[in-house]
């Protein structure tokens, strides 16, 4: 294969399960380098299969990937591929030390010993203290918090350099500040050419960072640019039924100029706080639920009577 | 007497070494179950004049690989599995016995016998822990990655393919290892106590390897020689006095945590007001 070339690709993918279960099915998707791009659908859509396969834990039945214009096997040997994975995948009762996870990255260029090199741990040191450990390198991996675990695995990919990340739910379970700053690393990664993939039911934090966006249902129903593809027919088309809808009845920008917005969400229910505080639905039709404080004001009670 | 001694320190340093992986990687009723595999490979070699260990390192093997090759191609839990299988081979070994006539004793295999180990069992042993030892030095790191994180040890290039059948066979060897010693029903405990007792003693895998080890040589050396001492079962005395060793670092580690769990709470910038008034 061509090592010139410097994206990832799927080509017809198809999946299936011992089970029977057609997880993917002619799935194409192409990433090339200099790129965050997102695998956004409903659990079971196929977007962990796609990992599986990028991985060589499940063989397609049919289509060809190129990593980087190697084989799976040529690339996961050279080290091309590294993997976040999601908490629940993880014994956080392993008797490692953060340091100890994070040196594990290096250890597709160490020696048969894998005695780590005076590079190597200084390598560790740098990769710990972008995602701001360093201070808890001793510390063993089940007594941090859900995003320094997240941060620790990251820190662990950062000290593999591999030229493709592959993340698999990097935000769940992280507070906001963490997932700003896994956001910004992310984007230095990808100013570096590095190719990035993220599965993420985060659909709020896709526009803001990710170039391209892969809508998966069992297959890859669209691709392209964030701005282009990621619009709410398409995430309907993706997700069904799937998704919540909040209108907004009461405009929610500053000046209450009348204006109506929709907040869409997949798994998550947004605290959402009005002038009067919580706004609680009042109506539901199908999947769309209709805001209204829970405590009017007296401004809104005359913008009521001035509306009939 | 001390070359017996000997031999079983060397048998319990490897098998605690081993049980380090096998605790982590939650491979606890395999051993059991290899153990008693090895039962039918015992007979067939005696019955073909080979060596006894080879017949049941092989048969070990080939429950290991059995049991493996299940689990993938069906949707039964492990669990399940593994009662199947071993009680196959188990079954298949006592018939075996039942209708090849040998020397050999079941209550031999079973319980063990360090008092009659002989040149030849002391050359297997020797050659076994040897092998054992020499893939440890090499690939206990990759191992360490294997049992923490299979998906990412694909990642860095490692055979987890090769890796698994490697702990299956070091399992299988060392289980047979230790059959003469203290017999099929007792190496699953050498197999998972000085492992689990290390892993509440602490949080690095290194440190655990140490602790491991060092409980294992002890609690065999002291075992054998408590059991001349008071004429009794050698793989009962070894067993009781690693039960011993669990408990005391069950105790030790539970109360270590509560006291940890105090300092925590003092130290804690949250106060119970500061919250407001509990519901």
């Amino acid at each position: 294969m061509n090592g010139h070339i410097t994206e990832v690709e799927f080509y017809n993918i198809s999946v299936i399960y011992n089970n029977g279960t057609h997880a993917l099915v002619n799935a194409s998707l192409r990433v090339p380098s200099g790129t965050i791009c997102a695998l956004v659908g409903a659990n079971g859509s196929g977007k962990s299969t796609l990992f599986k396969a990028a991985l060589g834990l499940v063989t397609p039945h049919s289509g060809r990937i190129s990593l980087l214009g190697r084989r799976v096997q040529e690339a996961l040997k050279e080290g091309l591929v590294s993997y976040v994975p999601q908490a629940e995948e993880i014994d956080w009762n392993f008797p490692v030390l953060v340091e100890d996870v994070v040196l594990m990255g290096r250890y597709a260029k160490m020696n048969m010993l894998k005695i780590p090199s005076t590079k190597d741990l200084q390598v560790v040191k740098e990769s710990l203290a972008k995602v701001e450990l360093q201070h808890l390198a001793k510390r063993q991996i089940g007594e941090l918090s859900g995003g320094q675990k997240k941060r620790v695995f990251l820190a662990r990919s950062l000290a593999q350099e591999a030229k493709i990340i592959l993340l698999d739910e990097p935000f769940t379970g992280v507070d906001v500040n963490t997932e700003l700053k896994i956001i910004e690393l992310l984007k230095d990664l990808r100013n570096k050419g590095h190719i990035i993939i993220v599965s993420t039911h985060n659909l709020g934090s896709v526009p803001e960072f990710c170039d391209e966006v892969a809508l998966v249902k069992n297959s890859i129903l669209k691709y392209g640019k964030t701005e282009e593809i990621f619009n709410e027919k398409n995430l309907a088309l993706t997700f069904g039924d799937a998704l919540r809808h909040f209108r907004f009845e009461h405009s929610t920008v500053d000046n209450q100029d009348g204006k109506s917005i929709m907040l869409i969400t997949d798994d998550e229910r947004p605290l959402v706080l009005g002038r009067g505080g919580h706004l609680e639905y009042s109506d539901t039709k199908g999947k769309e639920h209709l805001l209204k404080d829970r405590h009017p004001t007296n401004e809104d009670n005359n913008d009521s009577k001035n509306k009939k | 007497m001390i070359r017996a001694i000997l031999m079983t320190g060397l048998i319990g340093i490897t098998c605690a070494f081993l049980s380090c992986f096998i605790t982590l990687k939650g491979w606890s009723l395999m051993g059991d179950a290899l153990s008693h595999s090895v039962v039918p490979g015992v007979a067939l070699a005696y019955y073909l004049k080979f060596p006894f260990s080879i017949g049941a390192f092989l048969t070990g093997l080939l429950a290991a690989l059995s049991m493996s090759l299940i689990k993938v191609k069906s949707k039964l839990k492990e669990d399940a599995i593994i009662g199947i299988v071993f009680t196959t081979f188990l079954a298949i070994g006592i018939f075996l016995l039942s209708i090849f006539p040998s020397q050999i004793q079941i209550q031999t295999i079973v319980l063990g016998n360090v008092l009659s180990i002989s040149d030849m069992d002391i050359q297997q042993v020797l050659i076994i822990s040897s092998i054992t030892f020499c893939f440890f030095l090499f690939q206990w790191k990759n191992l360490l990655v294997f049992c923490f994180d299979p998906i990412f040890a694909r990642t860095v290039g490692l055979n987890t393919i090769f890796l698994h059948v490697l702990l299956l066979a070091l399992l299988s060897a060392t289980a047979v290892a230790a059959l003469k010693a203290v017999g099929a029903c007792l190496v699953v405990a050498m197999l998972i106590t000085p492992g689990a007792t290390a892993y509440l003693l602490t949080k690095q895998f290194s440190k655990m390897l140490f602790i491991s080890t060092t409980l294992g040589f002890f609690s065999s050396v002291f075992g054998a020689y408590f059991s001349f001492f008071f004429d009794g079962a050698t793989g009962g005395c070894i067993v009781l006095l690693q039960s011993c060793f669990f408990i005391i670092a069950l105790y030790y580690s539970s109360h270590k945590n509560k006291k940890s769990q105090k300092i925590i709470l003092e130290n804690s910038n949250i106060s119970s007001e500061s919250l407001g008034p509990t519901l």
